[in-house]
Order: structure tokens, then C-alpha cells, then sequence
């Protein structure tokens, strides 16, 4: 669907861009700068990765099959902490590792390439809270220093989560009980009134492969596509891009268009699978749940994400990587010009399964 | 001056005169015939003074001895009674008087309007240009006069007047070369003797015959392409018809169709104009000094002059092509009075694209889809005679890009998910006017304008998930988009033209504009079962008030000394505020010898609306937005230096050079993408400066035959905005500092024509960002985040390439055959970051993306 979605620009482009293609190297200076990434929450530890800048023809950055195996670190750097325009320390800098990042192992596929061996990482020992303004003030001898700033936001609370079920659909199997069907829930929340607000929300999901609940064994899994067609989240997706280019959109939105309301994001869930041992269906046993994020996130995260969107999925980063529009730059509220130092203040709010489950089993007896 | 009265004191009869005398003082004689008339003569002092006479009479009147006395002498008398006056007779020199020749030059046979042809008197080498209605106005000194007028393409017409008095009117028929005879061959040139002949600099004026024969890419001939050709025009993206005057932007042209704005001039994203060849007859096209009448864009005004239609008999053409058909017909609907003109073009592409999606479609059961592309244009026109003094006409102009995308899947399922997307965008224009020509005296022409111009773009979309249960759709979402931009204008204009001397030509007139405008607006919506939920901009209509007032002169202070001037106020009035601004003209032409001109000239325009656009190509988002806010409204001033040298009618040479500077110009801001595509424009831009400078150089030669053009243009532009590229000075895109364009035809025979044109020209620049940082890991996935550079900071390679035509004329129409980048010299248009294929390392590489390969094309035209 996709690959005719998009028909209409390559044919035209075809006619016009029926092109090739030739290697070279041009002639523009350029200069490594320093690049500081940090993500800060509420409540968390403050990290903070420093790296280089490199030419894009110097090779690929990473421990993937692809990577060049090039340098980026930084060595010798300081990076110092400022909150409220106060000096808080210097941070700590310890070897980053696989093992040793706040990453969960499931993301490895989509992080694991940027984690090479000899990075190094800068944590504080200060807690940030909400509302605090961070500073971030790094500096190195070789490429020089680069230096950002970031109000921590508030978190906004899940308010009500409003669901509806259809299409279910319960398969008795031998081993298993499975059940499918499809979810639209409303995930209500309440927009601050006084402050321009950005916000991110995801929809993940819990449970035990195996597990235990007292003597009784069992096992579970839960999976489901989120296909969520808020208009929100398409604010930043004009209808020529959806045309000619892309629908896909990442969960992230401003409060402009609910600013001050209680509104309700729709969310659709489709393919929801939920599989459970026979047996085991027990009331108030099952540990599987979906689990909503909604996330407060500083100016800085939003625009960098909708910068990111623009350049791999909007009509300009198309037209850009064509030479037809001027290329789209990655956002960086780094002095350098390069890194992002970002915030976001979570709000979790989980729905187990289970119930929604028998509730349905119970109305399909009816 | 002492006055003499001789009074005779002799009082007699009428007796007559008798003298005789030789080479006598005149006032001896005078007292002796005073004394024997009785007569007082009264004359000035100095009158007689060494005249000496020769007589001799007997008893002769009074009067004959006068007039034998005089003959021979600058004397002359009056007898008043008793007094005899005598004066100095009147010279025999007489005062030059002038009278005025006009009328309207039209083409032999269908009575088209001829515009832009020269009038000129041979023997006092006056001459007057056609306006837009092929009016002139000719001051000649009185008694014979012998008119020649030329005008490019079609045989001069010499017309010997004879002896004429007071007004004559003379209207003309001029004949096509191409239907003369082959032995004749008539000097046409491209360049036109308009170029020497007036005052502007960057003047020219194109014909249909000069735009059909520029071959271009898929052979469909176009306005702005051949512009494009012209120096001091780049052409911007390779296949495009983007036109960058002089270091100026895209939305900086004043594109007319029939001197009416013209705000959407692209199909197919700027791969064709929006102007049918077959329906227009010449296009005015001005670069660096402008008549006052134009103002209101800062670069070049284009106005694009459509066919009247015969008044004689009806004609007509259907041309295919490969990408595009045209129908064009034209005849009388009241043979001499009334005619019509009709065209349409329409293009093939969603033809084409049937079987492919047939094609398509048969691979899957579940999976449909019905895709469509076309543009349209309609042009249509209906102009009545009221007698040789008055016309009427209505023209109308409808064009229109239109896509539509349908795709289905599991649609006709009875069972299980389905989903289906539907997408419909339209953009494009809408002109219509009504206008009025009255020749209010021989020397006064007026025209009387009403018209609409609107730019509309309108982009819908739906899309609908669900599932099939028992053939009953169930679980519903509906999603569904659209936005909207358009602007209206509603004109009303009165345009003058005045001959007030022989010297002396002034245009002036005045208009007013109601322009509406929605810069954008956008609605979204998503209904699942019974429960919609809508989100809106809310929409901003804006309206504005535009007032235009101008005078223009020409004055030829001697006959190798002309000046134009003007002066053009405007008024725009909106949301409460006024902007006002003069902008005055001026500009010489001074012959020093026969056949050489050097011109200058001093233009200042302003420009109150804009388009924003985010690309180098036409997309139906570009918004056409007025000055508002906090911003001021565009202004440039360009001065222009010109020379120019023409041996014979066959030999023209130019070279012209200007310097602009711009002030107030907008651009959007570099992180305006950041803000979503509904958000407020206004905060998006950012206010700047711009510069340009260069030289145009041409020579034209008219063998025969055979007719070649060379130019050279070289420019220098930039921009300067205190909020874009760190407040760094940067290149203009398309500051394409050295350009070359050959163009040659040859006409073989009466069967075969054949075109050549070359381009060369330094690349674009293009901004190209050499580094990237590690990704922060705020999304899935992996990204090298791209480091900004400076704008525009790397150039592409030289362009070059040579586009070939061949026309074979048949009994009923002619082929043509066309090949773009005949050397097929693929050029580079873009640089692309990727990674290398050829030798499978995968290691990141940066690419020249080369475009067009060699393109062949064939068309037939059909003439009946």
C-alpha cells in the first residue's frame, strides 16, 4: 500500500529524475566540534554522552556490520552541571558499555549500534526535580566546548482511560487460551492552562513469558499494533505529505489545539493478542498490561523529533535529498550547533488485561 | 523701429504713373511715386535700405506699378485707403506643420492585433510602437510621408501617404514571412528594433512564431523556456520553467495574462508553464527598466498578450504531443466586426497511467488502486469592433493541476479489515476580464479594464479503516484532511495612452484592486462509531485594498536624444494599515551615430504579496500571502546601463549591464519547518537585504535563412538576513555567475525547419552539509543527525547542454521532432549523501545526482 501510496511522485520524479549517480569527494573545509547529548527526568540520574562531530564520507559511527569502526569519542573532556544558575559539580566520567546503559535489552536492535566500546559518559549526582533549569557546560581541548540549557517540565497526569473492545474473538487451543481483538481507548488528560506544553505518548505492554503465582505456573504474552489515528499526532503532516511522501508520524504533539482542555487522545490498538496456559486463567492472576506513557517533554525534545520526521519521512527532506528543496538540519539547542539537551517528566498509567478480558468473555456469554 | 510716413501734399486725380528709372535707391523712386499718386507710404525705416530697382512705365496704375516696382524684392504692400503699408513679404519657408497618422496594425488575414510593431516615418524618421491593441499614434511633419512598419516575423510594409493634412487614419495589414514567397526573405530578427528603438533597457518582446520554434524538453513549447534562454535569466532547477531575473527570486516576476495577474504559472510542479502557446500571440517581457505603468514585483513584469482570434475567416490547430494535446480554433462570428478565440490543452499523464495500473491492480485481489495526474488550460476570448474606434472584449483563462489518489484494500472482502484512502488535490487559476478600447482621438488611445484573478489550491483526504463482518462494515475510523490557500483579486483599471507632440508619448492610468486572501487553512477530523473528534486552524481571511496610479512619458529632446520618466504610486491598504510608495522611472537613450544607442535607466518597483514556498519546484502548498504584521513591503532599485549597436536591420548587439539592490525581502526562517504546517506563516519569516549584480551581453544575426543568437550574461547575487545563516552574508541559489546561450534556426526549404539551442552555464549552488552528530536517542531507530553548514555554500559543476528541433511542414500541419541534451551530457542538479553501491563497502559517500538524459519527443499539429 505504502509503495503505491507514493506512486504518483516517482512517476513524475522518474520522468525527471531517471538519475545516477557518481561518487566524489567535495571541496569544503570542515571542522570536528564538540556534540553533548543528555536526556534529563525528573527524579533520574543526569547522563551525559559527549562525541564528536565527523565529515560524512570519513565512515560510518558504531559497532554495527556496517560501521567503519571511526572514532568519535571524546577524550579529556569536563562537563560541568549549573541548576537554577547555580554551580551544582563537575560530573563523574565513567566508560559507557552495553551492559552498563539505561537501556532496556529489547532496544538493543535499535541503540546497540551507537554503544562502542571506549565512550565515555558523564553522570551527576544531582537529581534533577521538575522545574529546575539545567545547564550543561562541556569542554575539551581538541574540539573545543559546547554548552546547553533545559527546563525540566512537569509532569501531567492520565486523568481516565476510556476503552471499548471489538471484534473479540476467543480461540480455545489445547495449551492455550487465545484472545484477539481490537481496543480504542480514550487516554484522557488535562493540558495545563498557563504554559505551552509538548508532549510524547506511547503505548508498551507487560507481562511474564513465565512466571508464578504462588504454586501455580503460567505463562502469558500480550501484543498488539498501535495504529492510532489522533489528529495530534498528525499536526506536523500536511496532506501533500501524505500524498506524495508519508502518513507515518511519530506520538508527539503540542498543546496548541487543546491548550488549557481536558481532552482525550484516540488511541486504536489492533491485532491485540493475548495468549495465556490453559488453565491458568484465573481472576486476578494474569500480570499482563498495556502500559501508557505520556510524557511532558521540553521545547528542545519536540522540535528535534520534528526536525528528525522532516528530514527521514517530510515532503522538504524528500525534496531536499533530490536537490529540489534546502536539505533539512537536525535540531540542536547545543551552543556547537551539535547534540540536543532535552527533558521529559513521565506519567505512567497501566490497564491490565485481564479484566478487560473477562468482561469480554462475560458479554460474548450473555 | 522707426515708422516714415510720406504724406503728399500734392493733392491730384487718379492719374497714372509714370517713371522710369535704373538702379535707382527704392525710396527715391517711392518719393516720386508718391508725389504723383497722392498716396501715403508708410513702411519701416529700415525697409529700402539698399534695395535699388529697375522700371520703366507710363501712366501705369497705382497697384501695377507697385507690383513691377516690388517684383523681385522681399517687398510687399497693402493699400489702405490713402496709405500704402509696405512690409517685408512673409517667407516663402513654410511652418512646419504636423499631422497625425494612427491606426491599428494587424496581421493580413485574421486581423490579429500586431503588438510591439514599429511605425516609423522615413523621412523624418519618427516613429510610434503598437500597443497592446496594435494601436499607434505617428506625428508627421505634414505633406508626404512614407511609413514603414516591421515588426519580427513579418515582412516590413512600406506605405507612401503622399501629401497629407490634419489626422489620417491608417490601418495596416502586415504579412507573415512565412508566407511569402521563398526567393523573398524577410528580416525578422528575435532581438526586434525595439531593442535600439526605445528607451527601456531589457526590453523585448517575443512572438508566438520565436516561442514555438525554441525547442524545449517533451517538445512542448513555453513562454518562460524560452525566456530562459534570454541573459540575465536563469532558469533555475534543469527542466523547470523557474525563471530567476537578475538575481531575483521565483515570486518576483509579474506574470499578466493580458495585463492582468497571473499568480499560479507552473504545471506538474514547474516542469510546464501555464500559457498555451497556441493561444497566445506575443509576450512583452521586461528586466531591468520598466514602464511605470508595471509595478508591484521587484524583478521582471511578463505580460502575455492572448489571440483576438480572424476576423475573416476561421482557423484552427490539434497538436499531439507525448505529453499533452491542444485544440485551438479562432474565426468570426461577425465576419469583420466580431471574433473568437478558443484553446485548450490538456495533458496525458493519467491517460498513460491506466494500463500501468491495470497492470498493477491485476497482481493482487485485495489491493486497488486508481491514481491520476492532469493539467488543463482553457483559454478562450471574444473581442467585437464597435466601428474603427472602439472594441470590446471578454477573455477568459481557466487552469488547473489536478491529483487524485485512490487506493482500496480488501474493499470488496466480505470478510475482515479493509481499508481505503482517498486523495484529492486541485490547484490552479482563474481569469476573467472584460475590457474597452477607445480611440478617443487620433493621438489618444484608452483602454477600460474589470477582471477577476483568482489562485485557488485546494488538498483533501480520507481515509477509512475497518472490518467486514457478514459483508457489514464494522469498527469504522474515519480520518479525514483538508487544506486550503487561495487569493482573489478583483481589478478595475483605466490605462491611457497620449501623443501630445511629435516628441512627446505619455501613458497614464490608474487601478484599483480588492484582493482577498486565505493564506492557509486546515481541518482535521477522525470519527470512530458515533464520535468525531475535529481540530481546525482557525481560518484567516484577510482582505486588502490596492491602489495604483502612473504616468509615463517619452520624450525625444532631439533626434538622437530621447528620456522616458515616470512615476508609479501605490497604496495598499490592510488590516487597518497603509503602506504607500513612489516609485519613479527613468531612463535615456542617446544616439551619438547613426546605429549606436547607449541607454540607462532607474527603476524603483515594490512588491506588497509574495509566495511562500519551500522548494525549488511549484507545489500546490506555496501560499501567496500579503505584507503584514510587522513586515514592510519589498522594494528594489535597480540601475542599468545599456549599449547597443545595430549596422543593419540583419545585426544587433547588446550589452547591458545593472546593479540591484532589494530591500525588505522575505524568506522563511532556517528552522521555520519546525513549526506544523498549520501554523501562523507571519512568525515563520524573516526580513533581509539582496544584491545583485552583472552584465548582458547579445548578438543577434539574421542571415537569411538562417538566424543566430548569442548571449553572455554574468551575475553576482546575494542575501543578507540578520536571522538566517548566523547573520552571514550567503549566495542566492541561482547565483549562476557565467551563462551562455547559442540559439540557431535554419529554414531549409518551405518543408524544413530546424532549431538549435546551447546552454552553458556555471551550476547551482546548493547547500551541502559535510558533517553529522550521534543520534540522542530521543526516537527509534538510528539517524546521522545532520550538522547545518552555511547556506548555499557549494556549487555545482558547469551545465551544459543542446537541445535539437526539426519541423517538416506538410500540406495540412507540420511534425515536430525535438531532442533535449542531444549530447546527452547528464547533468548534476543535486548532491545526495548515501552510501557507495559500486563496490559494495556500504561506506558513506557523497553523490552528484545527474538528471536528464538525452529526451527524444515528437508532435503533430494539425492546421485547418
Amino acid at each position: 500500500m505504502d509503495f503505491l501510496n507514493k506512486l504518483i511522485l516517482p512517476f513524475l520524479l522518474s520522468m525527471v529524475l531517471s538519475s545516477c549517480y557518481e561518487d566524489f569527494e567535495p571541496d569544503i573545509e570542515s571542522s570536528p566540534v564538540l556534540c553533548m547529548n543528555s536526556i534529563i527526568s525528573p527524579g533520574d540520574t543526569i547522563r551525559v554522552k559527549l562525541s564528536r562531530t565527523w565529515r560524512w564520507s570519513e565512515g560510518r559511527v558504531g559497532d554495527s556490520a556496517y560501521s567503519s569502526g571511526i572514532d568519535v569519542n571524546v577524550y579529556g573532556a569536563e562537563v560541568v552541571l549549573f541548576v537554577n544558575g547555580v554551580y551544582k559539580e563537575t560530573l563523574r566520567e565513567i566508560n559507557e558499555d552495553c551492559a552498563g546503559a539505561d537501556i532496556p535489552a529489547e532496544l538493543f536492535p535499535y541503540y546497540g549500534s551507537y554503544y562502542v566500546k571506549g565512550r565515555k559518559e558523564y553522570v551527576a549526582e544531582y537529581i534533577p526535580s521538575v522545574c529546575d533549569v539545567v545547564r550543561l557546560e562541556a569542554f575539551s581541548d581538541e574540539y573545543g566546548s559546547a554548552s546547553a540549557e533545559v527546563t525540566v517540565p512537569s509532569p501531567v497526569a492520565i486523568d481516565k482511560i476510556e476503552y471499548e473492545i471489538s471484534d473479540f474473538r476467543h480461540f480455545d487451543y489445547d495449551e492455550t487460551d487465545s484472545f484477539y481483538f481490537e481496543m480504542d481507548l480514550m487516554i484522557w488528560f488535562t493540558d495545563n492552562y498557563d504554559s505551552t506544553d509538548y508532549y510524547k505518548f506511547g503505548v508498551t505492554s507487560s507481562g511474564v513469558e513465565k512466571g508464578d503465582a504462588g504454586d501455580i505456573e503460567y505463562s502469558e504474552s500480550l501484543s498488539f499494533r498501535d495504529v492510532s489515528r489522533e489528529p495530534l499526532f498528525k499536526e506536523h503532516v500536511s496532506v501533500l505529505e501524505s500524498v506524495l511522501f508519508s502518513t507515518m508520524s511519530y506520538n508527539i504533539f503540542s498543546d496548541r489545539q487543546i491548550s488549557g482542555k481536558n481532552y482525550p487522545l484516540h488511541i486504536r490498538l489492533e491485532d491485540v493478542s493475548y495468549k495465556i496456559e490453559k488453565g491458568t486463567l484465573i481472576p486476578g492472576k494474569g500480570e499482563s498490561r498495556f502500559i501508557f506513557n505520556l510524557s511532558v517533554i521540553s521545547p528542545e525534545y519536540y522540535r528535534h523529533v520534528i526536525a528528525t520526521w522532516i528530514a527521514e519521512n517530510g515532503s522538504l527532506g524528500q525534496l531536499g535529498s533530490v536537490g529540489l528543496a534546502q536539505p533539512v538540519f537536525a535540531f540542536s539547542n547545543v551552543s556547537s550547533g551539535a547534540g540536543v539537551v532535552a527533558a521529559q517528566a513521565p506519567f505512567i498509567a497501566e490497564l491490565p488485561v485481564m479484566p478487560i478480558v473477562e468482561e469480554a468473555l462475560q458479554r460474548k456469554e450473555r | 523701429m522707426l515708422i516714415l510716413i510720406f504724406c503728399s501734399f500734392v493733392c491730384g486725380g487718379a492719374k497714372g504713373i509714370t517713371l522710369k528709372a535704373r538702379s535707382q535707391s527704392a525710396d527715391v523712386v517711392f518719393a516720386d511715386i508718391m508725389r504723383q499718386s497722392g498716396k501715403n507710404f508708410v513702411y519701416p525705416s529700415h525697409l529700402l535700405n539698399k534695395v535699388k530697382v529697375t522700371v520703366d512705365f507710363k501712366d501705369a496704375k497705382l497697384e501695377d506699378a507697385l507690383d513691377i516696382l516690388l517684383k523681385g524684392t522681399a517687398i510687399t504692400y497693402r493699400i489702405r485707403g490713402n496709405n500704402v503699408v509696405l512690409s517685408k513679404k512673409k517667407s516663402d519657408k513654410p511652418k512646419t506643420e504636423y499631422c497625425v497618422v494612427s491606426g491599428f496594425v494587424r496581421e493580413s488575414g485574421s486581423g490579429e492585433p500586431l503588438v510591439g510593431a514599429l511605425a516609423r516615418d522615413l523621412r523624418s524618421k519618427t516613429y510610434a510602437v503598437t500597443n497592446s491593441q496594435g494601436f499607434y499614434s505617428l506625428r508627421v511633419p505634414a505633406g508626404n510621408a512614407d511609413v514603414l512598419f516591421s515588426y519580427p516575423g513579418f515582412s516590413n510594409k512600406s506605405v507612401p501617404l503622399g501629401v497629407i493634412v490634419g489626422a489620417k487614419a491608417l490601418n495596416v495589414a502586415m504579412d507573415p514571412d512565412g508566407e511569402m514567397l521563398d526567393e523573398f526573405i524577410v528580416h525578422g530578427d528575435r532581438n526586434n528594433s525595439i531593442a535600439m528603438h526605445s528607451v527601456e533597457v531589457g526590453a523585448l518582446n517575443l512572438t508566438n512564431d520565436v516561442i514555438s520554434s525554441t525547442p524545449v524538453i517533451f517538445g512542448e513549447s513555453d513562454v518562460i523556456k524560452t525566456i530562459q534562454l534570454e541573459p540575465g535569466v536563469s532558469p533555475g532547477m534543469e527542466g523547470f520553467a523557474g525563471m530567476y531575473v537578475h538575481g531575483g527570486g521565483a515570486d518576483q516576476n509579474l506574470y499578466m495574462i493580458d495585463n492582468i495577474p497571473l499568480y499560479q504559472v507552473n504545471h506538474f510542479a514547474g516542469l510546464f508553464s501555464a500559457f498555451n502557446t497556441e493561444a497566445l500571440r506575443n509576450v512583452d517581457f521586461y528586466k531591468s527598466t520598466f514602464p511605470a505603468k508595471y509595478d508591484g514585483r521587484l524583478s521582471s513584469f511578463i505580460d502575455v498578450h492572448t489571440k483576438d482570434g480572424s476576423l475573416e475567416s476561421h482557423h484552427g490547430s490539434v497538436k499531439l504531443g507525448l505529453t499533452s494535446g491542444a485544440f485551438n480554433i479562432d474565426g468570426p462570428l461577425w465576419r469583420g466586426r466580431t471574433s473568437y478565440s478558443f484553446a485548450f490543452r490538456r495533458s496525458w499523464y493519467d491517460l498513460l497511467m491506466i494500463p500501468a495500473m491495470a497492470i498493477y491492480n491485476s497482481f493482487s485481489d485485495d489491493e486497488k488502486s486508481e491514481n491520476g495526474f492532469a493539467f488543463t488550460d482553457i483559454n478562450a476570448k471574444v473581442a467585437h469592433s464597435f466601428n474603427e474606434r472602439s472594441k470590446a472584449y471578454a477573455m477568459f483563462y481557466y487552469g488547473e493541476d489536478y491529483m487524485r489518489v485512490k487506493q482500496s484494500w480488501g474493499k470488496d472482502k466480505t470478510e475482515g479489515k479493509y481499508n481505503q484512502e482517498y486523495y484529492n488535490l486541485r490547484w490552479g487559476n482563474l481569469v476573467a476580464s472584460l475590457g474597452w478600447n477607445y480611440v478617443l482621438s487620433p493621438n489618444m488611445f484608452a483602454e477600460f479594464t474589470l477582471a477577476y484573478s483568482r489562485y485557488k489550491s485546494l488538498l483533501r483526504g480520507t481515509e477509512e479503516e475497518g472490518y467486514m463482518a457478514d459483508g457489514v462494515k464494522n469498527g469504522v475510523t474515519l480520518s479525514s484532511q483538508r487544506s486550503d490557500n487561495h487569493i482573489n483579486d478583483w481589478i478595475i483599471k483605466s490605462d491611457l495612452e497620449w501623443k501630445p507632440s511629435v516628441r512627446h508619448a505619455i501613458k497614464f492610468g490608474a487601478s484599483f484592486t480588492r484582493h482577498g486572501f486565505l493564506p492557509f487553512r486546515d481541518e482535521r477530523s477522525y470519527s470512530f462509531g458515533d464520535e468525531t473528534v475535529a481540530v481546525a486552524t482557525p481560518s484567516e481571511r484577510i482582505s486588502a485594498n490596492e491602489f495604483n496610479i502612473y504616468a509615463n512619458g517619452d520624450y525625444a529632446w532631439s533626434d538622437n536624444f530621447r528620456i522616458g520618466y515616470g512615476i508609479h504610486y501605490s497604496l495598499f491598504n490592510i488590516e487597518g494599515k497603509t503602506h504607500g510608495a513612489l516609485s519613479p522611472r527613468f531612463s535615456f537613450r542617446f544616439s551619438p551615430f547613426r546605429n549606436w544607442s547607449f541607454k540607462g535607466g532607474y527603476s524603483r518597483t515594490v512588491q506588497y504579496v509574495h509566495q511562500l514556498s519551500s522548494s525549488s519546484i511549484s507545489l500546490p502548498t506555496d501560499q501567496w500571502v500579503p505584507v503584514m504584521g510587522g513586515q514592510s513591503p519589498q522594494t528594489a532599485d535597480n540601475v542599468s546601463l545599456g549599449f547597443y549597436f545595430s549596422p543593419g536591420p540583419s545585426l544587433t548587439v547588446s550589452l547591458e549591464g545593472y546593479i540591484k539592490r532589494m530591500n525588505h525581502l522575505l524568506d522563511y526562517s532556517d528552522n521555520y519547518y519546525l513549526f506544523p504546517p498549520d501554523y501562523g506563516w507571519i512568525d515563520r519569516m524573516v526580513s533581509g537585504k539582496g544584491k545583485a549584480k552583472g552584465l548582458d551581453f547579445k548578438i543577434a544575426k539574421d542571415f537569411g535563412r538562417f538566424n543566430a543568437q548569442i548571449s553572455y550574461s554574468l551575475l553576482w547575487t546575494d542575501r543578507l538576513f540578520p536571522d538566517k545563516n548566523s547573520g552571514k552574508r550567503f549566495p542566492e541559489r541561482f547565483d549562476n555567475r557565467h551563462k551562455i546561450n547559442l540559439l540557431a534556426t535554419w529554414k531549409i526549404n518551405r518543408k524544413w525547419e530546424m532549431s538549435v539551442t546551447w546552454t552553458g552555464m556555471s551550476g547551482n549552488r546548493i547547500t551541502l552539509p559535510t558533517q553529522c552528530w550521534t543520534d540522542p536517542g530521543l526516537l527509534p531507530g538510528n539517524f546521522d543527525m545532520v550538522y547545518p553548514t552555511e547556506l548555499n555554500n557549494f556549487r555545482l559543476p558547469f551545465y551544459h547542454r543542446m537541445d535539437l528541433g526539426i519541423n517538416r511542414n506538410t500540406k495540412n500541419g507540420f511534425w515536430n521532432f525535438s531532442l533535449y541534451n542531444a549530447y546527452c551530457n547528464v547533468n548534476t542538479i543535486a548532491v545526495r549523501r548515501d552510501y557507495a553501491a559500486k563496490d559494495l563497502s556500504g561506506r558513506p559517500v557523497f553523490q552528484k545526482v545527474k538528471l536528464l538524459p538525452i529526451i527524444p519527443s515528437i508532435s503533430y499539429t494539425w492546421i485547418f
